[in-house]
């Protein structure tokens, strides 16, 4: 019967691990400007992004989101008008405001897209491989050729 | 991963049966294993980490019964902590959601996605070490022939729910030849045509449709069209795991026997989702007493079952109204309905009626909404009897309608065997299943609507 | 017995399967890949980034799963059966889009909310009174779904274009409307005023739709001869629907009878074109793009007209073979597209001081734009 039991446990002991990776894998962590701003340095290129950190004005004509309402951001936009590279992060304060945040990303990709769409294929492909997500009580819209790479990075960051 | 997509059928499908024939017999077993962990994964990356703890805890747990002196410790240790992962992953949001609603207690929404197929290999599993605990069948030994069982893709994430008795033998010892792989793929074409031809078109009317404001029209529309979807979707599937089964030379049993021609509620049970009822039946209805009790204790026994088939089916209030109404059905047809005996013609409609409104229950997002539905068909609340919406989806659906109801019936399938019967007719048969292949081919390589609805199991 | 009786039967069909799956994963693997699909004009995904994040999050799979659809052999053979199959079963639409007879396309019109609409007459009121020198026109070009309502039948999938039109005009109060839905009434029939595979108007159309204006803004006549172009035009709906059609469509342009000149200075660009049309776009598949090249967020035209008017256009891709009807009127004109302007439209009309303010936009395109407030309202 001991050995019934012991092996009970050890099954229920291995159970623990799986159960944690996941579940447990949504810890976010607290990032700050600066942070987002080093992770980002190598995809900012000058002739892709014009380099300045705060746009408000273009945040707000772009997806419509005042940056006033919010603790932090980080955007990087570009100067030609024809170009859909973007990256914005956005410290939303709380989860609901991430969320909201979100649907206002996600609105700009779609624009974006209806925008360019039989007419633009280059930037619409590079649109459809936007990163747009939130994760805790940032949002982050990620739209270069170094999509992929960048997300991961930022993940990495996140995480 | 789905079966009605390209990745399947033009990668995954003829890479697993190409190794699969290569390899010896001995080593087929570890090809199906290793190629379904690859299928569970691919949809679901890191919870293939549970399907494998899933296949490491009952296949230890059978060992360990064995050399037990208490076996009905083990067996409960097992039942328990299987249940309790289901109950984890599946009813966390729904449990939790009850008691904030209680206590107004405000606690935390637990962010745990529900791994696909858990339901299905849980309740195999669960089939598994009972039927070691009963002494029908004896602990497989061999974990890989084990994990090939829990995992085994084509009834992972959809069933039917195979119950280890029933293949315990073919695992050791089954025949494949060419002719059974032939009828697995004819089988699995139709089953595709299914899904992909009938379902899923069928689907994109009852999406157009949605659930508010409905007329009269719309919501019979949407209830007609979900009942033949949510059939050709299921039963499509399970054909697909019986053909794919038939390919890897295994016997699976069938899990639907045209339903939609049921004369009464207790008949149409025991002809959808028969692996299903057969698990309640032989797990949970039985070792209660069954019908072989006084009639309150059967009436309990109806009604247990029958709250646990609908929580079976989803982790919300609907689902469980669902099953209950129907354990309501059955009743009043075994202890009012069993003196009278309706014609046919009148019994077919009637239990279709009692199907049709039983799923608008099932597929609503709540309660509310599923009266609102029910109350537009019968002109309460509806907002009109027609509209420009209503008309178009009848305009898009009724060829649809009329293909789905007579292939809901036994009468295409007997004229194919007819067919099968002389020559003229055999080509006829290839031809039609060969352009079936084709025309699903087309629908998936075009498509941006393939739901999957069993996705909550 | 039976079973033997058939035993070839179904090996047979099981050779026939396993060779098309096995076929065909084969020739998705082997054959060379196209980068673009010229039939709906976008680019076709490429091979999925394979890491271990990539893989863990499922990223992998999703790419591997867009690959293969955008990759498939015989794709475009085979979405155009699934098209068809579809229409047999009794689907009206395919992607938003309807066919309005066998040689003519259509796409659908979703009304937008209320509060979308009252924003927009708001914006462009406000703009107007902003600059209440300059006379300023809103012409709203109904689609082809409303135009040819009558082939397109009474259970036409979308909403009515007649409607959003109409309450448009009505909120417009500093402005004077331009309404072409009376002279396309009147000659749909004689000329197709729409592309059959393409949501633009044709040059045809756009002349109905100069004439309309003219009347209203008392623009200057000219004598034109229609002359095609192009004959290989196959444009956005037949791409992205499905649809074939029997044959495609033509390109014309109206050239003026007496001669014209003009710059055209694509500002922000950095260069100058002497003529609206860039003929080297007739080598791609947009054809339509031959009007100036495209969209551009502002194109300052110069004509030597000698009328000393100044028009300032805004607009989306419809004006683009509009613009040459108004070179005999104009001394100047500045055309902006709000989806790609950043700068500040104020500035701009105060700057040069124009005469007149034409906004000239397609239903379908206005009911779903976000640009044209924000550019306005310059926020």
């Amino acid at each position: 019967m001991k050995k019934t039991i012991a092996a009970e446990i050890l099954l229920v002991l291995l159970l623990v691990p799986v159960i944690y990776i996941l579940t447990g894998r949504d810890e976010v962590r607290d990032i700050d400007a600066d942070a987002v701003v080093s992770a980002c340095e190598p995809y900012v290129t000058q002739d892709r992004f014009s380099g300045e950190r705060a746009y408000e004005m273009s945040v707000k004509r772009n997806f419509g989101l005042n940056m006033n309402d919010y603790p932090a951001f980080v955007y990087y936009g570009n100067e030609r008008a024809m170009d859909v590279n973007e990256f914005l992060w956005v410290d939303a304060g709380n989860e609901k405001g991430a969320k909201e945040v979100l649907a206002s990303l996600e609105k700009r990709k779609s624009d974006q897209i209806t925008a360019f769409t039989g007419y633009g294929p280059d930037q619409v492909a590079m649109l459809e491989k936007a990163q747009v997500f939130n994760c805790g009580r940032y949002a982050f819209y990620i739209c270069s050729p170094y999509s992929g790479e960048w997300y991961d990075v930022i993940k990495k960051l996140v995480y | 991963m789905v079966f009605s997509g390209l990745v399947f059928l033009f990668i995954f499908l003829p890479s697993v049966l190409l190794v699969y024939y290569l390899v010896p017999f001995k080593r087929k077993n570890a090809v199906l294993a290793m190629f379904s962990l690859v299928f569970y994964a691919w949809g679901e990356p890191v919870y293939v980490l549970l399907m494998l703890y899933s296949v490491v805890l009952n296949y230890a747990s059978a060992l360990i019964m064995e050399s037990s002196p208490n076996k009905k410790q083990v067996l409960v240790f097992n039942v328990v902590t299987n249940l309790l992962i289901l109950g984890f992953f599946k009813y966390c949001g729904f449990l939790t959601g009850i008691v904030r609603d209680i206590t107004g207690a405000d606690i935390p929404e637990l962010k745990v996605a529900l791994p696909i197929g858990i339901s299905f290999y849980t309740f195999q599993a669960l089939s598994y070490v009972i039927d070691v605990y009963r002494g029908k069948v004896k602990p497989q030994r061999n974990i890989v022939d084990f994990a090939a069982y829990i995992a085994m893709f084509p009834q992972l994430i959809a069933g039917p729910i195979v119950r280890y008795s029933d293949i315990s033998a073919q695992l050791r010892k089954r025949r494949i030849s060419l002719e059974g792989f032939g009828r697995g793929s004819m089988r699995f074409t139709f089953g595709l045509a299914k899904k992909v031809l009938l379902a899923n078109v069928l689907g994109e009317t009852v999406e157009m449709l949605g659930t508010g404001d409905l007329t009269v029209l719309g919501a019979w529309i949407a209830a007609v069209c979900f009942t033949l979807q949510i059939y050709f979707d299921f039963s499509g599937y399970s054909d697909m795991a019986i053909g794919l089964g038939r390919m890897l030379g295994f016997r699976i049993g069938e899990n639907f026997d045209h339903p939609y021609i049921s004369s009464s509620v207790t008949e149409f049970w025991r002809r959808w989702h028969i692996s299903l009822g057969s698990w309640f039946r032989e797990y949970v209805y039985i070792p209660l007493g069954g019908n072989r009790v006084s009639a309150a204790k059967h009436i309990r026994n109806i009604m247990i079952v029958w709250f646990l088939t609908g929580l079976w089916h989803g982790a919300a209030w609907n689902f469980i109204v669902w099953g209950l109404y129907y354990g309501l059905l059955l009743l009043f047809e075994k202890y009012v309905l069993s003196h009278i005996k309706l014609p046919k013609a009148v019994a077919l409609p009637l239990t279709m009626l009692f199907v049709i409104i039983g799923w608008v229950i099932f597929s609503a997002n709540d309660m509310a909404s599923a009266f609102s539905s029910i109350g537009a068909m019968f002109g309460a609340g509806a907002a009109g009897l027609t509209d420009k919406l209503s008309v178009l989806a009848l305009i898009e659906s009724w060829k649809l309608i009329i293909v789905g109801a007579l292939f809901a019936t036994p009468l295409p399938a007997m004229l194919c065997k007819k067919l099968t019967d002389n020559e003229a007719g055999k080509a006829a048969v290839m031809i039609y299943a060969m352009a079936l292949l084709v025309l699903c081919t087309a629908f998936m390589s075009a498509q941006s609507y393939n739901p999957f609805m069993y996705f909550r199991f | 017995m039976k079973k033997n009786k058939n035993s070839l039967f179904y090996k047979l069909y099981g050779v026939i399967f396993a060779a098309v799956i096995i076929g065909c994963t084969f020739c998705f693997v082997i054959l060379p890949k196209n980068e673009y699909s010229s039939r709906e004009k976008r680019v076709l995904a490429s091979f999925p980034q394979l890491s271990a994040a990539s893989v863990t999050d499922g990223r992998f799979m999703e790419g591997l799963e867009d690959y293969e659809a955008d990759h498939f052999p015989a794709r475009d053979g085979l979405i155009t059966l699934k098209t068809e199959a579809a229409a047999l079963m009794g689907k009206k639409s395919s992607h938003g889009i309807i066919r309005l007879d066998a040689d003519h396309l259509a796409e659908c019109f979703t009304e937008p909310g209320a509060q979308d609409t009252t924003e927009l007459t708001w914006a462009v009121n406000a703009f107007a009174t902003r600059h209440a020198d300059s006379k300023t026109y809103f012409c709203l070009v109904p689609n082809a779904v409303s135009t040819y309502s009558d082939r397109a039948g009474e259970y036409c999938p979308g909403d009515d274009q007649n409607a959003y039109i109409d309450d448009i005009y009505r909120g417009l109060s500093s402005l004077k409307a331009i309404d072409v839905r009376e002279i396309f009434a009147l000659n749909k029939d004689r000329v197709d005023i729409y592309y059959a595979s393409d949501h633009h108007w044709t040059s045809d159309g756009a002349y109905m739709g100069f004439l309309a204006a003219q009347a209203v803004m008392g623009l200057t006549s000219q004598e034109y001869s229609a002359v095609v172009i192009d004959n290989e035009f196959l444009g956005t709906l037949s791409g992205s629907s499905g649809y074939t059609l029997s044959k495609m469509d033509s390109v014309k342009v109206y050239l003026p009878l007496s001669q014209q000149n003009y710059t055209v200075s694509y500002d922000g660009e950095g260069r100058m074109a002497v003529s609206c049309y860039d003929t080297t776009k007739l080598e791609e598949d947009d054809k339509y793009l031959v009007f100036f090249g495209g969209n551009y967020p502002r194109i300052t035209i110069k004509t030597d007209c000698g009328e000393g008017r100044k028009l300032l256009l805004i607009k989306d891709s419809y004006a683009n073979c509009f613009v040459p009807f108004l070179l005999r009127s104009y001394e100047q004109i500045t055309v902006i597209d709000p989806r790609y302007y950043s700068e500040d439209l104020d500035l701009q009309a105060d700057s040069v001081g124009y005469d007149d303010i034409l906004f000239l936009y397609n239903v379908n395109t206005l009911s779903k734009d976000n640009c044209l407030v924000s550019v306005l309202n310059n926020r």
